[in-house]
């Protein structure tokens, strides 16, 4: 749920602004974001891809294969000065512009970079080999 | 040895005294002003004013956390700093922000945001554009001074990073850090004119006076390149000197150099080795290497004061700024300010 607490800044501001709107609040809000994405050219660990789709935090998003079932969803925004990173090579995430480093999981392998890749959480789809990627509010 | 003792006993003499004159002498101008210059310190979120005369800081102004370049308006009446804004989770929002600080009342004078992280600025000649790099996309933004309004982007390339301007105005250089190219534009009708390919990431630059050399830093190469920026080709690639003893790393770092710029007078090129923790002073055009001088930690930006005598050095991995006087090449001074201070710019005021 590491993602749920990178957007909380955001899931606040929207949340205050559906309350402001008059928003029923009975039910659960609809996610801060969802997307589906296909994910069946991804037949072998570390291959990525980038989603169609633009981020929340308005940079495009790394799919990246970490298992056969396993996925790892990122904000492409390096932490340090928001570079778009690279996709990954030999398993490494790279910033073409001061050197930052990430694993597949995001997490920092080397600075000058000091927070892991905003992530998204993620649903795999086995037999539609699709992945749902969602920010909840 | 004998022989040679007293010719050596009066160099120093004479070079003691300059240092001891260039250490007195207030850095005025001739209409009575006086130098400051103004260090933005990324991680503080603010901008120390060091007086140049006394190497004091004399104030720090408050601009929010992560200003990128400060630069100052040619007429010295205007500074502009970019910045880089953050979420308070730490991570960028992917916006920026352009923020205009009077030097006199050391206040901010107004402030405007923009999509996209912003990189490096420059100031056109007669002061009315803002020219802003930004690195997550491929556009310099141009802002119109007096409307504090964003009038135009250019399509550069992806990475643009620093950029320089030519003295007349017409010409605007645009490194990409993200590229391997320098984007040239033509800035009265913002379209591009050419592209000078440069093989790696492009990282500081500046332009001769006369519009006939560009000398780029570039990640992962210890030194700097010379290019006509006419032709587009590569005339000389410059190894900066290693400490002695050290030994140059089988890797090097993305951020090798950064920092360089040319004097007022054009006679020299002062060029930071940042991953060495010192700075070359280069005579021009001949690029001889005249002096080798050791700063503080991860030298990051150079600047000089208006009346030339002084170099300033950022030095952001020990939080202060060297001060090299430029007639006897040693370094007379070292001034502490604030968290990472990286970028710098200078302007005379009155007292």
């Amino acid at each position: 749920m590491g993602s749920r607490r990178e957007f909380l800044g955001d899931a606040v501001r929207l949340a205050a602004a559906a309350t402001a709107l008059g928003c029923d609040r009975s039910h659960k809000p609809p996610p801060l974001f969802e997307a589906t994405v296909d994910v069946s050219t991804l037949t072998t660990d570390a291959a990525s891809l980038v989603a169609p789709v633009t981020g929340l935090d308005g940079a495009p998003i790394l799919i990246v294969r970490d298992g056969e079932r396993r996925f790892h969803a990122l904000s492409m925004q390096c932490t340090h000065e928001g570079c778009p990173v690279r996709p990954p090579d030999q398993g490494v995430i790279t910033c073409p512009c001061h050197g930052s480093q990430y694993d597949l999981e995001g997490r920092v392998r080397r600075g000058p970079a000091q927070l892991p890749l905003a992530r998204y959480a993620v649903e795999y789809h086995r037999w539609s080999k699709r992945l749902t990627l969602r920010v909840d509010s | 040895m004998s022989t040679r003792a007293p010719a050596l006993l009066g160099t120093l003499i004479v070079a003691a005294a300059t240092v001891a004159i260039s250490t007195v002498l207030p850095a005025q101008d001739h209409a009575g002003k006086s130098s400051f210059v103004f260090v933005e310190n990324t991680n503080g979120g603010d901008v120390s004013i060091i007086d140049a005369s006394t190497l004091k800081v004399v104030g720090t102004i408050p601009v929010g956390l992560s200003p990128d370049d400060i630069v100052a308006a040619p007429a010295g009446d205007v500074l502009y700093v970019s910045r880089i804004v953050h979420r308070a989770d730490g991570r960028p929002t992917g916006t920026g922000e352009l923020v205009a600080i009077d030097p006199s009342s050391r206040q901010v004078s107004w402030r405007v945001g923009f999509r996209g992280v912003p990189n490096h600025l420059a100031v056109s000649p007669d002061g009315r554009r803002v020219y802003v790099t930004v690195v997550s996309g491929s556009y310099v933004d141009v802002f119109d001074a007096a409307r504090h309004a964003l009038i135009d982007s250019v399509d550069v390339g992806i990475g643009p990073h620093d950029i320089d301007v030519s003295r007349d105005g017409k010409t605007v250089y645009v490194g990409l850090i993200r590229g391997t190219d320098v984007t040239v534009f033509d800035a009265a009708s913002n379209r591009v004119l050419r592209k000078i390919p440069f093989g790696a990431n492009v990282r500081p630059i500046a332009l001769s006076h006369d519009e006939n050399r560009l000398y780029v830093q570039l990640s992962q190469y210890y030194g700097f390149v010379v290019a006509d920026p006419h032709t587009g080709k590569i005339v000389r690639r410059v190894d900066m000197p290693m400490p002695k003893g050290a030994k140059t790393p089988d890797t090097l770092p993305v951020t090798t150099n950064h920092g360089i710029r040319i004097t007022a007078d054009g006679k020299y090129l002062i060029a930071n080795g940042s991953m060495t923790d010192l700075v070359g002073i280069y005579s021009l055009p001949d690029l001889r290497l005249v002096a080798t001088v050791p700063v503080g930690r991860d030298p990051n930006w150079v600047t000089l004061t208006p009346d030339g005598r002084r170099v300033f050095v950022s030095n952001r991995g020990s939080d202060d700024v060297s001060v090299i006087d430029l007639a006897s090449r040693k370094e007379v001074g070292r001034v502490r300010v604030g968290k990472y201070p990286q970028r710098m710019t200078s302007v005379a005021l009155a007292r």
